[in-house]
């Protein structure tokens, strides 16, 4: 898990980021009656479009194309931001930021950065192994609702739906997709800042023209990368 | 709503190569903790699965796609170094519920041996630039493939004795053809009395 490339969150910005779930279902068409009977194979994959990425700056641009140049078409691997800002469970109910955190005198690090937190403390109660469908999780700090919320464990995004179980502060939860890699019990989850483990929709996903106004937005297609996790649970 | 997974394992001499027909994850047997990696099959290759559950089929060709290329140079440089003729296939059944969870043991539906494996690199144009598409195909064939005999030849009786040995083999040899030889030549004449 150490190479993995993130999305740079906070530099290449994007006006709308749509992270869909994409179930495979199969159906026969639509019948004379009108309807349309269709069965579920498999719970699906995650796609994510980040729209209209703001390239304004030098930096935004070279670092655009620096990722183009690591990911080099469709195979490279990146972890792309889903945001779930809007939905996550944090303890006040309302968005809050990263905290910060200084040494204990009071200085930051020499190059003036904090140590940084997530707002939201939630953990994994008991293994949830491969292909599961239901997970466990203890809140430490959080609202004290788990249904409909997107969270990630080593890159590999997901989100919930109905709540089976509540006991103290251990919520039981049905989970989509199913579960790509083993959760160990008591991992950090990530609610805040989910990410997701994607190649390029396509090869030439993150082309980008030069204009006479130096400013373009850039809209950058992803699709899950379910070949990494069935090496990773083959190896 | 309930699913069902088609499983697909093959018993190469280096070892097996488990897949089941999904696009995300992978499928982990929760008895045996066989892992098998997700793999989409082609319309084609869910009709002849379907044929081979009915047992009408004596030849199995399934193709996957969605392979990227670099994987399937390494498949066709394994079919190169290893032998892969004669190994097992099986395909199976898995019922799930409607969280797709399995709800009994794998139901097996075809078992057979390998005879080929292809794997084809097709190139297409599009406006985004040429795209490859690599299909792995493999061809299985099970006890069934004796019944299929060319229109119009003439069964031997060396052909037979080798069916027969296959079919049932601690049963004495068939000698059903053992004069087939004296009636290939043979003149039936109308009794003149």
């Amino acid at each position: 898990m150490a190479n993995i490339l993130v999305w740079p969150h906070r530099l290449l910005l994007p006006r709308e980021c749509e992270a869909r779930l994409v179930p495979f279902t199969r159906s026969g068409g639509r019948t004379l009656g009108g309807t349309r009977p269709s069965y579920r194979t498999d719970m699906g994959h995650w796609r994510i479009d980040l729209k209209d990425v703001e390239l304004d700056t030098i930096a935004h641009r070279r670092t655009w194309d620096a990722i183009d140049t690591i990911l080099g078409g469709s195979s490279g691997q990146i972890a792309v931001p889903a945001w779930a800002l809007d939905t996550a469970p944090y303890a006040s109910g309302a968005e809050e930021s990263d905290i910060l955190v200084s040494h204990s005198d009071g200085t930051p690090f020499s190059d003036g950065s904090l140590y940084e937190q997530s707002p939201i403390s939630i953990v994994s109660s008991g293994t949830t192994v491969i292909g599961a469908t239901e997970i466990s999780m203890t809140i430490i700090n959080g609202f004290a609702d788990l249904s409909g919320v997107r969270f990630s464990y080593n890159h590999a995004l997901y989100k919930t739906g109905q709540v089976t179980s509540i006991s103290g502060d251990t919520w039981t939860v049905r989970v989509s997709p199913s579960i790509r890699a083993q959760i160990p019990t008591g991992s950090d989850l990530e609610f805040h800042r989910p990410t997701c483990l994607c190649n390029l929709l396509e090869d030439t996903g993150m082309r980008r023209a030069a204009n006479s106004q130096r400013f373009e937005r850039r809209t950058v297609s992803f699709v899950e990368d379910t070949k990494y996790w069935s090496d990773m649970a083959a190896s | 709503m309930l699913a069902t997974h088609i499983l697909v394992t093959v018993a190469l001499e280096s070892g097996t190569l488990r897949f089941w027909d999904g696009v995300g994850g992978p499928y982990v047997d929760p008895d045996t903790g066989d892992v098998y990696r997700a793999s989409q099959f082609t319309e084609d290759a869910l009709q002849s699965i379907e044929a081979a559950i009915n047992g009408e089929a004596f030849t199995l060709a399934l193709s996957l796609v969605s392979v990227p290329t670099g994987a399937a140079d390494e498949i066709w440089e394994y079919d190169e170094t290893n032998p892969v003729s004669g190994s097992v296939i099986q395909i199976s059944l898995q019922n799930c519920d409607q969280y797709n969870q399995p709800t009994e043991d794998p139901e097996v539906v075809f078992t057979g041996t390998l005879d080929n494996m292809t794997v084809t690199d097709q190139t297409s144009e599009s406006e985004e630039g040429d795209s490859q598409r690599s299909t792995i195909t493999i061809e299985a064939t099970n006890v069934f493939t004796l019944r299929n005999i060319t229109n119009r030849a003439v069964l031997s009786d060396v052909d037979q004795r080798a069916r027969s040995a296959i079919l049932n083999p601690s049963a004495s040899a068939d000698r059903f053809c053992e004069r087939v030889s004296q009636l290939l030549s043979k003149t039936i004449r109308w009794p003149n009395w």
